[in-house]
């Protein structure tokens, strides 16, 4: 389970968005987008995929006459989203560290 | 192209997915559409542009349950993303099988059409094409399968019917033969025997006969049932 996928990042960031708040798909895409660039047509296997990997369960709701589809975070998505974001924060120091690092005198 | 002309393209395009995955993602634009609302409806086709393009992101993306999906992003966006892009890795968008059909002669070429209606068939109707198409070579290796099998038997249930011929003619003679005694003891003393010979000969072409027949008839069994094990492991696989 590493970032050098972007992928993986991407499962990160939609499990983080529902685990905050049960959401439909426009705007988990809306809100993924506020970080990075990504098509309209990209997250739709991401949700599909986590939906089946049992992350993310999905129920509906009536809005202004039609239906909207709500994806809702499981227990396992929780678990899996607290380990991508230990690897995340491990990720990051290891980037950094050698982004920043000192250089060697 | 309008919202409608896409959500029927991207259904028809995805003609060969099952009929849950198809409903899904017609549902999924369709909402999607609904929320970003008609003023964005022009842009939001534009950005999303041909429904086959992302039919071919939802198929790459199927079969991939627990690994990291394949993102397609559009070259319009990718110019100056940082290294995060989910975009970096793999250019992958389309997949290969359905990439070349697109490329190959260009759009709607016959191998195209052809390469398409083959890849839409469910599995089965391509089984049974292929078992027409052969049919010569294993219906002929059927029936000679067949023909060896009735003729092992046929011969086994010869000898064993010969045998109880055999062992009733004999018996018959040998009787004839011990009628015959006080007249001509030289004649029955002959049947007597040569009777008896029969009768032993047909005993043990019977008993032989039968006891093959139970032995190919076991082995047969043990055959089919090896042969079934192996069918349900696969099928089990």
């Amino acid at each position: 389970m590493a970032f050098n996928t972007g992928a993986a990042l991407l499962d990160a960031l939609v499990l983080s968005v529902v685990g905050r708040e049960s959401t439909y798909g426009y705007k988990i895409t809306q809100d993924v987008r506020g970080v990075m660039r990504i098509s309209e047509s990209t997250l739709y296997p991401v949700l599909r995929r986590l939906q089946k990997d049992g992350y993310l369960t999905t129920f509906d709701r009536e809005h202004a006459g039609r239906n909207r589809r709500y994806y809702q975070i499981t227990d396992a998505g929780r678990r899996q989203l607290a380990a991508y974001r230990t690897e995340w924060a491990e990720y990051c120091r290891r980037v950094d560290s050698l982004l920043y690092g000192e250089e060697e005198a | 192209m309008t919202r409608q002309e896409f959500l029927r393209a991207l259904e028809q395009d995805l003609a060969d997915v099952s009929a849950e995955e198809r409903a899904e993602a017609v549902r999924f634009y369709g909402e999607y559409f609904d929320e970003a609302g008609p003023e964005r409806e022009q842009a939001l086709l534009e950005e999303l542009g041909d429904a086959h393009r992302v039919a071919n992101i939802i198929r790459a993306n199927m079969g991939v349950a627990g690994i990291a999906a394949v993102g397609a992003d559009d070259d319009a966006d990718a110019d100056g993303d940082a290294d995060c892009d989910e975009g970096a890795g793999e250019k992958a968008g389309e997949p290969a099988g359905a990439g070349t059909a697109q490329s190959a002669g260009g759009e709607g070429s016959v191998f195209d059409r052809a390469a398409d209606w083959v890849r839409r068939q469910p599995n089965g109707v391509l089984w049974v094409l292929l078992a027409v198409v052969t049919c010569p070579v294993w219906l002929g290796l059927l029936g000679g399968l067949i023909g060896l099998v009735m003729g092992v038997f046929g011969a086994l249930a010869g000898v064993t019917g010969a045998g109880v011929a055999a062992a009733v003619a004999g018996a018959l003679h040998a009787a004839s033969g011990v009628v015959l005694l006080a007249a001509s003891p030289m004649d029955a003393f002959v049947r007597l025997g040569g009777g008896l010979f029969c009768v032993g000969l047909g005993i043990l072409m019977t008993g032989g006969g039968v006891w093959l027949i139970t032995k190919a008839v076991r082995a047969g069994i043990a055959l089919w049932q090896r042969a079934a094990r192996l069918w349900r492991g696969k099928a089990v696989r």
